[in-house]
């Protein structure tokens, strides 16, 4: 396994212009993606979720919080499993989280589509599928759309995994959204697997990022597991875009800390070496920030308990309140599948 | 009224739509600067400009993509597949991201976007750029499939495609693009059809003939030729196949009770297949015979003319298996 | 409230498990989230924590089980704060639907409810008849027309009868009835009015607006002809017919029948005629040869070793009225003064079609005499599902040889048909030469 964390880019400090309230919120933020992921496991094992996957992201903390945190509310993402903070952070609330996973009737996808596939254009978030990569050519439409409407200092923030930029989805998206200059910040979390593959049998180039070259476009890479470089990062590429100067990569290397999924949890301790495992847990995010915090002397320890009980409290109230929230009704099922409120059609 | 071909029907929907709709915006291969490969979008890019006459790279997936993208910001993007053979480079952003919106974001957004282009044979297209494929998408729900047969249907049905709230797959028969004339109304008559209506062409007493696209006009070349053996069809062009108007097609077969299903693509799982189903669930005991299909045969439509010929459907045929079921 | 310990799903495609091994026992004490068993399954080998804290109260799968997802592995007992997360009551049962959702363990209910109705495969509705439409209103043709599914609607909704239908001349291919042809049919039977006939069995053979040839004649095959017609091609494709054939001298029998006809009317009130003579030979015959009275049954011979003897008689002065064949049971133990009695009176009462269903059945042998209308010989078609058939021909004055001179005698030929499946040739030529010499030895009042 190759070490791809890429200091060469000197990224300018955009992390100066935090202020102190930002810098807790950040750390808040982190610690909810935590806890989210820890109690979605939690709850598959004692059998209160029983129906669909936890895609796990421990470890990948600071990359939802430090690319998402510079959004304004007029810009759109596209998330992807392992983002599910950010449907949080994008605004919907826990609640609506909880209860797509658990498949309640007053999900926002009404029951229809698991785990990740949802979102809400007002908010800001566009709906995914399972096939990776194709969420970039569906950006790079809504992207259209925004010029379309003029509004062109809004960005659209597409994630993947290091594996699904070997689509061809991917390619035709970004060959597209070079092609037309269009506002798409792709943020690459390279947490070196896709499923068991090694991300060498899925990118042939020494960085992920290094595949901008072949659309002429911006390609960042930046320690993942470093809050405030993937901010920095981040926030270089969106000042790219809103500026009209076209898309960027940005890939964040980081480390899948669990399986693929929470079935793959022993088998993921056995196609990778446990010291590489544990070389990764060392650099674990949260403490790595909270000691980041605890150096610059602005903040004191009981200032950033671990957790935040406010965090708990959440997740917590929201994991009972989709429990307890209605079934979808087995009609429903033949519902919204077309809309004929135009009414040119029988 | 203006006489036009079927190709300049099409022309003028999308035109007119155009201009009455500022969200209403093109992307394809070489529809900007070339005016499309078979001219139907010429003119439209010193008109309307190049954000909403898209020339696109070649990336069918991209091309669908980003219709569907800006169809759910509310746009009404009408991409085009310059041979419609090649959707199936962008197929899964048809059936897995396209088709399934809707339905995955809780009936909160619809795509109201149409993919149209050329399809179908008879032109020594060979295999990829003769399919008739339309049988992949009527199995898919959340997709509307529409082929017309004549330039009026063409005209009325792109508006109202443009105008549906759904995605709609858009199939324009090649070999009719010029071939066939006929008069459309004026632009301020604002004509719509809607979709999911047939029209009978041909009203007749003893078969009825169920079909679309190039079929309709053999058929109704067997219907004038068995006029003289006293063998009268009724040719029902069902113009919307998805959704499929089953009524119209009830009524005919209530009145003949013998019924022939013709249509141009492979004969196995062809929309013909379902049609018959149907009709035989349905009307079982108003039949008077089995019911028959024409079709082309399980093959693709290869290059060599005797081997396309054998391939395809031909008058011939129609009137062999009208004559067989006449006489039933 | 006792807390279930649920087996979770630990994977996709994940149905089932098997305990390992409990890491507690019974009555132990277990802290929330402390492991207390092993699972293993296809994909995965797993500890899992207790849901609550609390006494270990009841394993409900022990060691080496199988559970399925969604099943209860036993339950804890809370102890202290824990007795909060316990659900209020005791799971509501599982409703009984197609097994979308995985059955609750832990009280979890909620609003909705799943009915049965909406099965998501069922897609046909067949078309519902109102009550009243019978379904002995199709007539399906005995004669293997094919009626359509229209034309048998039409025919349902007009009442219009079998011989209605049949009469009908068909245009389509092999002289199917197609649609129009029976919409003709009504339109001119609604032009010409007539009484509509009531579908009986019999037949009022009127021929309808068919339209027959010059000189021809439709008659629809009703009754008991149809039933003959029946049978016999039953008889005829069952059976494989041999026929064989002796020559009788009947000189003694028909100088008896001379002298006696007279007395026999007066002494036993019976007309006497040769028939019972011919019954009796063939009766005790029967005794001595039993494979002609059996019959072939699926693979079984039924030997019977009494004969009941069905004698053929012709309805109608000219026979035109067909033929009915009464049973005369046990006949190879009735003398022939009980046999002609009984033969002359249900001869009468098939003539009168006053005979009895019992009367015709069950016939082992069938005589017929279709010498009583001047037939020399004969390949009488055995009656089904016997094996055998005697046919007795005209009595007629020949030259015969005797003695190397020649005689005039009155001469019979009897011919037996046989089934070649069960009888061979000599046995056949046996049975014949026993009646033969029964009948020319005159052996019947012994």
């Amino acid at each position: 396994m190759r070490n791809r964390i890429g200091a060469e880019q000197k990224l300018e400090r955009y992390r100066d212009q935090l202020t102190r309230e930002d810098l807790l919120e950040i750390y808040r933020r982190m610690w909810f993606a935590r806890v989210f992921d820890e109690t979605l496991y939690d709850m598959k094992k004692k059998g209160r979720l029983r129906r669909g996957n936890v895609y796990g992201s421990r470890g990948q903390e600071a990359i939802q919080v430090g690319t998402s945190y510079p959004l304004r509310p007029t810009d759109f993402v596209s998330p992807i499993h392992r983002d599910m903070p950010i449907f949080v952070f994008k605004g919907m609330s826990t609640r609506q989280v909880m209860c797509q996973i658990w498949g309640k009737a007053n999900a926002p996808t009404r029951g229809k589509d698991s785990w990740s596939h949802m979102g809400d254009l007002k908010l800001g978030i566009i709906h995914s599928t399972s096939m990776l990569g194709s969420t970039i050519p569906v950006a790079c439409g809504v992207a259209w759309a925004l010029r379309l409407e003029g509004k062109t200092d809004s960005v659209v923030m597409t994630y993947l995994g290091e594996g699904a930029t070997a689509t061809g989805a991917f390619h035709e998206g970004m060959n597209y959204a070079a092609v037309h200059k269009l506002p798409i910040i792709l943020i690459v979390e390279n947490n070196q697997y896709a499923y068991s593959t090694p991300v060498e049998l899925e990118v042939p180039t020494p960085r992920v990022a290094d595949r901008a070259l072949g659309y002429g476009i911006p390609g960042y890479a930046v320690d993942g597991n470093d809050v405030l470089e993937v901010y920095d990062a981040t926030c270089a590429a969106i000042e790219h875009a809103r500026a009209g100067r076209g898309p960027c990569i940005v890939e964040c290397v980081t480390y899948r800390l669990q399986g693929h999924a929470d079935h793959d949890e022993t088998r993921a301790r056995q196609y990778r070496p446990v010291e590489e495992i544990e070389m990764w847990e060392k650099r674990d995010p949260l403490p790595r920030y909270r000691e980041y915090l605890l150096s610059t002397g602005l903040f004191s320890e009981t200032e950033l308990p671990t957790p935040p009980p406010e965090v708990v409290a959440e997740i917590q109230d929201a994991v009972e309140y989709a429990i307890h929230s209605p079934d979808p009704e087995p009609h429903t099922a033949l519902e919204d599948i077309y809309d004929e409120s135009a009414g040119v059609s029988r | 009224m203006r006489e036009v071909t079927l190709l300049e029907a099409i022309r003028a929907a999308l035109w007119e739509e155009m201009e009455r709709d500022p969200n209403v915006f093109l992307i394809g291969e070489d529809i900007g600067r070339l005016g499309g490969a078979f001219g139907v979008t010429h003119g439209f890019l010193e008109r309307f400009g190049a954000d909403r006459v898209v020339d696109a790279p070649i990336s069918e997936t991209a091309i669908i993509g980003v219709a569907v993208g800006a169809a759910a910001m509310g746009k009404r993007p009408v991409a085009e597949m310059q041979f419609m053979d090649f959707i199936s480079c962008g197929f899964d952003q048809v059936v897995n991201v396209a088709a399934t919106y809707r339905y995955r974001s809780g009936g909160t957004v619809s795509l109201p976007m149409v993919i149209r282009g050329p399809s179908g044979g008879y032109v020594g297209g060979s295999l990829y750029h003769s399919q008739q494929f339309e049988a992949w998408f009527f199995h898919v729900p959340g997709l509307k499939v529409v082929q017309p047969a004549f330039p009026d249907d063409a005209y009325g049905l792109m508006k109202a495609a443009i105008r549906d709230n759904n995605p709609v797959l858009f199939f324009e028969h090649k070999y009719l693009y010029r071939r066939i004339k006929g008069t459309i109304p004026q632009p301020s008559d604002d004509f719509i059809i809607p979709l999911g209506e047939a029209r009978i062409r041909r009203p007749g007493q003893h078969i009825t003939v169920v079909t679309y696209g190039a079929m309709v006009h053999f058929a109704l070349d067997a219907a004038h030729q068995l006029e003289s053996e006293g063998i009268s069809l009724e040719v029902i062009d069902l113009r919307t196949i998805k959704p499929l108007d089953m009524e119209t097609v009830y009524n005919s077969v209530r009145k003949t009770s013998k019924v022939l299903i013709v249509y141009e693509a492979p004969l196995t799982g062809g929309v013909g297949a379902e049609i018959a189903a149907r009709i035989a669930e349905h009307l079982f005991e108003w039949l008077d015979a089995p019911i028959m299909r024409v079709a082309a045969k399980d093959s693709f439509v290869p290059f060599a003319e005797p081997l396309e010929k054998f391939v395809l459907p031909s008058v011939d045929d129609i009137v062999l298996a009208a004559r067989q079921l006449a006489h039933y | 409230m006792a807390v279930p310990v649920v087996m979770p799903e630990l994977g996709e495609s994940i149905v089932e498990g098997t305990i390992v091994r409990w890491l507690k026992s019974e009555g132990e004490m277990v802290q929330e989230d402390e492991p207390i068993v092993e699972i293993m399954t296809d994909k995965v080998n797993t500890e899992l924590p207790a849901p609550a804290s609390g006494i270990l109260k009841q394993i409900l799968a022990p060691a080496n089980t199988t559970v399925r997802v969604g099943q209860d592995l036993a339950l804890i007992e809370p102890v202290g704060a824990a007795a909060d997360e316990s659900p209020a009551a005791a799971p509501p049962p599982v409703p009984e639907t197609i097994g979308f959702y995985a059955p609750p363990g832990d009280g979890e209910r909620t609003e909705s409810t799943l009915t049965p109705e909406g099965s998501g495969g069922i897609h046909t509705t067949l078309p519902k008849r109102e009550a009243g439409e019978g379904s002995g209103g199709i007539p399906r043709t005995s004669r293997g027309l094919f009626l359509s599914p229209v034309v048998q609607k039409i025919a349902r909704e007009h009442n219009l009868s079998e011989q209605e239908l049949l009469s009908i001349q068909g245009t389509g291919v092999g002289g199917r009835i197609t649609r129009a042809d029976v919409e003709r049919y009504l339109a001119q039977r609604a032009a010409a009015p007539q009484p509509a006939p009531a579908p009986a069995p019999q037949p009022a053979p009127a021929p309808a607006t068919a339209a027959p040839r010059e000189g021809e004649e439709i008659i629809p095959l009703v009754g008991m002809r149809k039933a003959i017609a029946e049978h016999l091609t039953r008889s005829y494709q069952t059976a494989v017919h041999v026929t064989t054939v002796i020559q009788v001298d009947v000189s003694r029998l028909v100088e008896f029948r001379e002298r006696n006809k007279e007395s026999f009317q007066q002494q036993y009130g019976v007309r006497l005629t040769y028939t019972p003579f011919f019954i009796k030979a063939a009766a005790d015959a029967l005794l001595e040869f039993p494979m002609l009275n059996a019959s072939l049954m699926d693979d079984q011979i039924i030997v019977r070793h009494y004969v009941h003897m069905g004698v053929a008689v012709a309805l109608g002065e000219k026979g035109e009225e067909g033929l009915i064949v009464p049973v005369i049971r046990d006949a190879h133990k009735k003398s022939i003064i009980e046999l002609a009695r009984e033969l002359e009176a249900i001869a009468q009462r098939a003539r009168t079609k006053s005979i009895s269903l019992a009367e015709v059945q069950g016939a082992t042998f069938t005589l017929t005499n279709p010498g009583s209308y001047g037939a020399l010989i004969g390949t009488p078609l055995i009656n089904h599902p016997q094996t055998a058939i005697l046919g007795t021909y005209a009595i007629v004055k020949m030259p015969v040889v005797i003695q190397d001179m020649i005689a005039i005698r009155p001469i019979m030929h009897l011919c037996l048909s046989y089934d070649h499946r069960l009888i061979d040739g000599m046995y056949a030529g046996r049975f014949l030469q026993r009646v033969k010499r029964a009948i020319e030895e005159f052996e019947f009042f012994r």
